[in-house]
């Protein structure tokens, strides 16, 4: 081995589902590899801190300080799953900034090991040919250059892997996944799925179909039902990189995982037009270094992977690395969310629920399906989650008014039922939603900053319209009481499903990945996560993030064998 | 130092400070904070002490399971009051104590605390009105809660997620195990927390 030998076989930049992924799919084909996080270390288990502590053994039993929130998370507490059970693996948001046009787009962020693995809703949905095939059927957007038979036989093969349960359906538009047993309905979303599917025999309610264990599998433990799944789970029943993917790279040895390590570019040589490695800064003191290896995969999240493109730049790259189309950086999206119907349930009153299920029911998309339910006002679609539950002591207090006796019988029985539905609408590509960097406002590491631009346009706006309408009208249809719709308006981000900025597509003059998340410009530089999305479906993303990873590790390495990279 | 070591240290030096905030000091601690935010004083005087007890257990007394003052809420509502406040709210909840006392002493020439439960009771329903109206005698909209909507949401919050109320009160469920979606109310006879 000649001295300029490159360090690793790969280099992996994030740790998180698609890092974590990449990482394992890659060590298992015995190739060394180095993973970079930008965070600090979490250990499976052992810095879950929170994890079981009752909230009377947590500083004012768990109350947020407001102050602190103000002043250091005023985005990342926008997020479901920010509480004082899981502040240290989110972002402190003074620590680092970045910027957005003045309507906002919330970067909810987890740069720990894991990253966001630790904290994502475990909804896995495979997309299916209504999605691949969207842009080209209405011309929003470019094709994608893959189809789902493409990625079928990859979804298989990271379900198999991380345990999915949910109902098989056969619905073409909503492909079933590898499942285990389903977690359960409760009483009352029975009574919703049976009232909706009598009065809907186009709509299905089924189970939610998340990355969560139904039984012993893989070596992990099967949900217990303590509730907050966010603080981390030492019996590993949920997917997160600690749980399932770091502890399989491990294995083999051949993995390198470093934390506290920031990447700020990717180098290239201009003479054999390849990637040579990355530069990064010690995130405790500092120091710069460099490592070399023969491929990278970048799987740093949207918008942190199309940063460091943008950031890599060179004289044959000026506008960031891989980047000779001129459209790293647009077309970035997030699902319509946040538009909600919630309304109470009479009778059931015997009934409660045993357990803290962090799953609920699922309809998939109903609109544009076909010409009987083609909407005039928009294309594409929306799905929908919902669990319904019975109020507790908290919405009791609030509605009980005195003190003394009687007001202490009133909350110790559960409050009525209640049923919410939460749309998610699918974006479309447009090319001013977008990230740059702001090279004058440079982070503590002296990266230039994020500046993002993102707005809504009118199909996303009658996706919701059309969701707060159609949801309104079958949790009426089912006998719910007292409906209440949110106003038509979501706010960029809080999907948490930002996608897009390195598209793929055929043509190198318009998207920057090809089919196998290569970079059409960089052979050995492949992009997986989000950033590489074309168009967003409407369903929750990360099981394609994984289904592509693994299937661009499998093409890459093959590759690497045969000598062409 | 071993973690475990650590956390042993921490555990003796909060006993040993004995103050109504150690046991949340400690896990703060724990949680790696850092220690010079958590210097802490005394909240309130012995007379406001005693008065949060009694308002304690009257807007959630025993009954056949313990009541707030035995679940320790007035050492959270001390602790809340006096570190989590802000100062306008802090400002508003020791004035209502103070109004307390005053009434109190005006009809019944005791404090609220020694008051007796009548008085205290037609006290404190007097408070629950002030709190129904959202504007001030001079009809300026209130930018903080009033004492009594205070004073109940911290006696609820403080009660609902101590062990004892989220224990004998309520049925704890911290490893169900299983999940059970249609399960007959009458076997519990309560609602699960977690």
């Amino acid at each position: 081995m000649s001295d300029n030998a490159p360090q690793f076989d790969a280099i992996v930049i994030g740790s998180g589902i698609t890092g974590g992924w990449a990482a394992k799919e890659l060590t298992e084909r015995g190739l060394k590899v180095l993973m970079l996080e930008r965070g600090a270390m979490v250990e499976h288990g052992i810095d879950y801190k929170t994890e079981h502590m009752p909230p009377w053994e947590q500083p004012f039993h768990g109350k947020p300080p407001r102050a602190l929130y103000d002043e250091q998370y005023p985005v990342q507490r926008r997020c479901h799953a920010f509480n004082e059970g899981t502040r240290h693996f989110f972002n402190n948001d003074r620590d680092n900034p970045y910027a957005s046009d003045p309507q906002g787009f919330s970067w909810i962020r987890a740069n720990v090991v894991g990253g966001r693995s630790l904290l994502w809703g475990r909804q896995v949905y495979r997309w299916s040919d209504l999605d691949f095939e969207a842009n080209s059927r209405d011309g929003h957007g470019i094709d994608w250059p893959l189809r789902y038979r493409d990625l079928a036989p990859w979804y298989s093969h990271v379900e198999k892997f991380i345990g999915v349960s949910g109902q098989a359906e056969s619905l073409s538009h909503l492909p079933d996944s590898e499942f285990l047993p389903p977690m359960d309905l409760n009483v009352v979303e029975r009574g919703f799925k049976h009232r909706i599917e009598q009065g809907y025999p186009d709509r299905c309610v089924t189970h939610a179909r998340v990355a969560m264990l139904t039984r012993p599998h893989n070596g992990r433990g099967q949900c217990h039902y303590c509730g907050p799944c966010e603080r981390g789970c030492s019996a590993g029943a949920y997917f997160s990189t600690q749980s399932s993917t770091l502890p399989a790279a491990r294995a083999t040895g051949n993995l390198t995982l470093k934390s506290d390590c920031v990447v700020e570019g990717i180098d290239y040589d201009p003479v054999t037009r390849r990637a040579t490695g990355v530069r990064v800064i010690d995130a405790n003191n500092r120091r710069r270094s460099a490592f070399t290896a023969r491929l990278v995969f970048l799987c740093a999240s949207t918008i942190g992977s199309t940063q460091i493109l943008l950031n890599s730049r060179s004289e044959q790259f000026p506008n960031g690395l891989a980047n000779n189309s001129g459209v790293l950086g647009h077309h970035l999206m997030d699902h319509y969310t946040g538009i909600n119907g919630f309304g109470m349930v009479p009778g059931y009153e015997d009934k409660t629920i045993y357990g803290w299920r962090q799953a609920g029911l699922y309809i998939p998309r109903f609109r544009n399906l076909d010409d009987r339910s083609q909407s005039p006002d928009f294309v594409r679609g929306y799905g929908v989650q919902g669990f319904a539950f019975r109020l507790g002591w908290q919405s009791m207090a609030a509605q009980t008014p005195g003190f003394g006796a009687d007001f202490k019988r009133a909350l110790r029985q559960p409050g009525p039922w209640g049923i919410m539905l939460i749309g998610f609408g699918e974006c479309l590509p447009y090319r001013d939603n977008r990230i740059e960097l702001d090279f004058k406002r440079p982070d503590r590491f002296g990266i230039p900053q994020v500046k993002v631009h993102f707005a809504w346009g009118e199909n996303e706006r009658s996706i919701g319209a059309d969701f707060l309408q159609q949801a309104g009208t079958m949790l009426e249809s089912a006998g719910v009481q007292g409906v209440r719709m949110t106003p038509n308006s979501a706010v960029p981000g809080m999907g948490i499903h930002e996608m897009g900025t390195a598209r793929m597509g055929d043509d190198p003059t318009e998207s920057v990945l090809n089919r196998w998340n290569q970079a059409h410009d960089v052979p050995n530089l492949f992009v997986t996560d989000g950033a590489c999305m074309t168009s967003s479906s409407c369903v929750n993303p990360s099981l394609t993030y994984m289904a592509l990873t693994a299937r661009a590790v499998d093409y890459a390495a093959a590759q690497l064998q045969t000598g062409q990279l | 130092m071993s973690d475990q070591t650590r956390r042993d240290l921490l555990r003796r030096a909060a006993l040993l400070c004995g103050s109504v905030a150690s046991a949340s000091l400690t896990t703060r601690l724990l949680a790696g904070e850092d220690p010079r935010a958590l210097v802490t004083t005394a909240t309130f005087t012995e007379r406001q002490q005693a008065a949060v007890s009694r308002l304690s257990d009257m807007v959630i007394p025993p009954t056949d399971t313990p009541g707030a003052l035995a679940a320790g809420v007035p050492d959270f509502i001390a602790s809340v009051v006096g570190h989590w406040y802000e100062a306008a709210e802090r400002k508003v909840f020791l004035e209502g104590l103070e109004r307390l006392d005053a009434r109190s002493r005006e009809r019944g020439l005791q404090d609220f605390a020694a008051a007796g439960e009548a008085l205290r009771e037609e006290l404190l329903r007097e408070e629950e009105q002030l709190a129904i109206s959202p504007t001030d005698a001079s009809g300026v909209a209130q930018s903080v809660p009033r004492f009594f909507t205070q004073l109940k949401e911290l006696v609820v919050f403080g009660y609902y997620t101590s062990e004892v109320g989220m224990k004998q009160e309520l049925a704890y469920l911290p490893m169900p195990g299983y999940y059970d979606g249609d399960y007959d109310l009458s076997k519990v006879g309560r609602q699960f927390v977690h």
